[in-house]
């Protein structure tokens, strides 16, 4: 009893936060045979956070992002190894001088309100995105939008932008299309209304969300099954409920009860103790996301590039990774996850994972700052963040550092460490970039200010090569550079990857983690 | 009567402007904005910046704030930053279950902390007295959000009787809705009935001791008259004065149980437009809220009047 009245106060995760790969080892009990799947039925998934808009293109929050995914769709979806795939879009195609884009729209695909998607809807989206979008930088190459026939668009676009494409699949803050209607509507005043395999039928903001499989949706024909975010998708269940419960025992109990039928995320220890229940069944997320020290480069005493290979070379990421994760951590010197395309490798660095306090007082020495005081802030709002905080707290005070620790809840983690003073060491988890592969972590690590407040041309010549070739090897060989001065001038200290655990009744079907729940494809046995 | 209502009513305006006044001040003390919020947790300062300009953030403060006034004077009470909906209607959406909660766990306290408290002091230094200030002890000690999870944990979990969480409005299902307020109900009543339990003693004893309540026996009234008119009723001044009390902190514990069943009320409403920085949010419920406050106090001493005829208002 003792171990299961441990599943009721211990708190996990806020989910939502962190994030996940593509490219996951994912590890599933043995799957018994199916028979094939049967529409109908109700679903009820309980994520941990709340839920705060559902217009997909005013918010990059994850929680958003899980609902947002089953009521829209892009022109573009990733797949299921993170690559850029046609959805709405039936192809594409550059023009010679790379100038303008042109999309070929998929036909007899219906929103939500019975309407044709066509291409003034498309027209009408990307524009209200470019408008009012946290991530509008996305479209900034774009001048206008020229609708040549109900289902084809150009996008002209002022300079060249070779991975403007590929970038739009990003779910991040989902470029999904709605009706043209909805173009002049504010951020988060939209009708949600989308073209996805489910509509929304009820939302209370904190609460929950009811969407209903919708009758007419028009899988895409050009995939033989679900992919990534794309493919050929089904939706199976009548209606899908997704409920906001924020305390990882009333999840559990949820589960344990049967009124919720796949958690999103549970802690890692009461995940071991629900090995034995056979109505359960636990999925594993490794990697979800990865824990990172963001390093102020530009605040003494971390602007003095000694310090911070000091910090380097004291940390000792095994330490902090098996405590901070309840052991549930890998080991990756990388910005990118090794199964990712764009892992630099070989698998080793030897910059990370130093745990070399004399090398590190060296160092210091060296500086001139035997004992320098360090800001180090930790996101309050995440145990992983927190604890990890704590041990880079002690190695840094064992290595001759005095630490002011400051935990904080996540807004105000966020906004500190986008200031130029304040705090020299910053630790939270990043979970959406390392998914997406290289060009999310442009918004955090180029032009000044970026999130390591430094300016650094070495570092912005990097990001030319990435986002300005045409073909990925040169891109690739942009990102490797890119990672090098990272770890050589110690900008950023890469700390571990972590997983989460999911959970599901038994008896649901198909479900295959990803970088959020996808409840298309899914099933009761 | 109605001039004395009205005169409390006007007095509390005050109050509640001073209130959203503090809010409007201690939350922007405190880093971050919405745009912080919504733009997600790896946005960039651009991003950011961008969201503010969306959010009409990047009007000076002072502004901001006489914007809000000039709006509230009007009834309006603004717009949610990230809810997409008016304040009002964000409120009005979640008070029924609040208000739910707490009048549900009102009962209960009242039922059961008033019948513990009269057992105790009509039967003091006894066995009844002491299990019942055990009992009440016990209520006051506990952490509710530790009762919320073991009431899960026993009466869900275990023995599968109610629901762990969630809320059904009693329009669409009466049932269903009592069902799942029972253990919400029972975890923000505990404390209070421990509370109520000692004062009703305390109040019942001092009466007990008074020369009418000895006529009264002598005159050969029951037992049962004795306590439950003549007594109780005598007492019922400061518990009333409590049980205003009791009702205000039901209505502040119910961010707490709210969070541990997943009921979509104003207090978690409350506290997640505090983390988003959802400041016309807080504002405005805390304008709400504090309304509710001051009704009941409102209340309270009306019912005073009605209780000890002594007691006039004025």
């Amino acid at each position: 009893m003792a171990g299961n009245l441990s599943i009721l106060v211990n708190r996990g995760l806020p989910a939502g936060i962190g994030a996940v790969a593509a490219l996951v080892a994912i590890t599933l009990a043995p799957q018994p045979c199916r028979a094939d799947p049967k529409p109908g039925g109700t679903i009820t998934m309980a994520q941990a956070a709340n839920i705060n808009t559902l217009d997909p293109h005013f918010s990059g929050s994850g929680q958003t992002r899980n609902i947002a995914t089953h009521i829209y769709e892009g022109l573009m979806a990733l797949d299921e190894n993170a690559n850029a795939i046609t959805d709405l879009a039936e192809g594409f195609s550059y023009a010679p001088d790379g100038l303008s884009v042109t999309f070929r729209l998929r036909h007899g695909v219906r929103f939500h309100n019975g309407t044709e998607m066509q291409a003034v809807d498309v027209a009408a989206s990307l524009e209200r995105y470019k408008r009012l979008s946290p991530n509008k930088a996305l479209l900034q190459p774009m001048l206008s939008v020229d609708v040549t026939d109900p289902y084809t668009v150009v996008l002209r676009l002022s300079r060249r932008a070779p991975t403007l494409v590929d970038e739009m699949a990003s779910p991040a803050t989902l470029l999904g299309i709605m009706p043209a209607a909805d173009g002049g509507a504010a951020g988060g005043r939209n009708s949600n209304i989308g073209t996805g395999p489910f509509r929304l039928a009820a939302w209370v903001a904190d609460s929950h969300a009811t969407l209903e499989r919708f009758a007419d949706y028009n899988p895409n024909p050009a995939y033989p099954k679900r992919d990534g975010y794309g493919g050929r998708k089904t939706a199976y269940f009548d209606r899908v409920i997704i409920r906001v419960v924020p305390e990882a025992g009333s999840r559990v109990a949820g589960l344990e009860t049967g009124e919720y039928q796949i958690v999103e995320e549970i802690p890692a220890a009461v995940a071991a103790s629900l090995a034995g229940n056979k109505a359960v069944r636990i999925y594993d997320m490794m990697p979800w996301w990865m824990i990172v020290a963001w390093l102020n480069n530009s605040a003494p005493p971390t602007d003095n590039v000694e310090v911070r290979q000091a910090i380097q070379a004291a940390i000792n990421q095994k330490e902090v990774m098996e405590f901070a994760t309840q052991d549930f951590y890998r080991l990756n010197y990388s910005f990118q996850y090794p199964t990712s395309k764009w892992y630099p490798g070989p698998e080793s660095q030897p910059l990370y994972n130093q745990n070399n306090p004399a090398k590190a007082r060296a160092l210091l020495g060296k500086a001139g700052q035997p004992a320098p005081k360090v800001t180090l802030l930790a996101s309050a709002d995440f145990d992983v963040c927190t604890n990890a905080g704590i041990v880079v707290a002690e190695q840094l005070k064992a290595a001759g550092f005095v630490v002011e620790m400051r935990t904080v809840d996540h807004p105000t983690y966020t906004a500190t460490g986008l200031k130029p003073e304040g705090w020299n060491i910053a630790i939270c988890g990043n979970g959406i970039e390392p998914f997406l592969g290289a060009y999310a972590y442009n918004r955090l690590m180029a032009g000044r200010p970026n999130r390591m407040q430094n300016y650094s041309p070495e570092l912005d010549a990097a990001w030319a090569q990435i986002l300005n070739s045409d073909a990925f090897e040169q891109r690739k060989a942009g990102w490797v550079r890119l990672e090098s001065i990272l770890h050589d001038q110690a900008m950023v200290v890469k700390l571990g990857d972590a997983g989460i655990k999911q959970a599901a009744v038994a008896k649901v079907a198909g479900f295959v983690p990803f970088r959020s729940p996808r409840l298309w494809d899914v099933w009761f046995e | 009567m109605l001039r004395f209502i009205l005169r409390r009513l006007l007095g509390s305006i005050p109050v509640l402007l001073l209130v959203s006044l503090i809010a409007f001040l201690i939350m922007r003390q405190v880093p971050g904005d919405a745009a912080v919020a919504m733009a997600g947790p790896s946005a960039s300062a651009a991003d950011i910046d961008a969201m503010r300009v969306t959010l009409g953030l990047d009007h000076p403060w002072p502004q901001q704030l006489l914007g809000w006034y000039w709006r509230l004077l009007h009834g309006d009470l603004g717009d949610s930053l990230t809810l997409g909906q008016s304040v009002w209607q964000a409120v009005v959406e979640r008070a029924p279950t609040t208000l739910s909660l707490a009048l549900l766990g009102l009962l209960l306290t009242l039922v059961l902390g008033l019948l513990l408290g009269v057992a105790a002091a009509w039967r003091q230094n006894s066995w009844v007295d002491a299990v019942a200030m055990v009992t009440a002890m016990l209520g006051v000690s506990l952490p509710n959000f530790w009762v919320g999870l073991m009431l899960i944990y026993v009466f869900a979990v275990m023995l599968g009787w109610l629901p762990s969480g969630g809320y059904t409005p009693l329009t669409e299902d009466p049932a269903d809705w009592l069902l799942h307020l029972i253990l919400p109900a029972t975890s923000l009543a505990i404390m209070q009935i421990g509370l109520l339990a000692r004062m009703t003693r305390s109040s019942m004893l001092e009466v007990l001791r008074q020369d009418f309540i000895r006529t009264a026996r002598a005159k050969g009234l029951g037992e049962g008259e004795v306590i439950g008119v003549h007594a109780l009723k005598n007492a019922l001044i400061p518990i009333v004065t409590l049980i205003g009390i009791i009702f205000s902190l039901m209505l502040a514990g119910a961010v707490v149980i709210e969070t541990v069943y997943s009921l979509p009320g104003v207090g978690r409403m409350v506290v997640s437009a505090i983390q988003r920085r959802d400041l016309p949010v807080v504002q405005g419920a805390l304008v709400l809220i504090g309304m509710i406050f001051v009704l009941m106090n409102l209340l309270v001493d009306l019912l005073y009047a009605m209780i000890d005829p002594r007691v006039r208002l004025q």
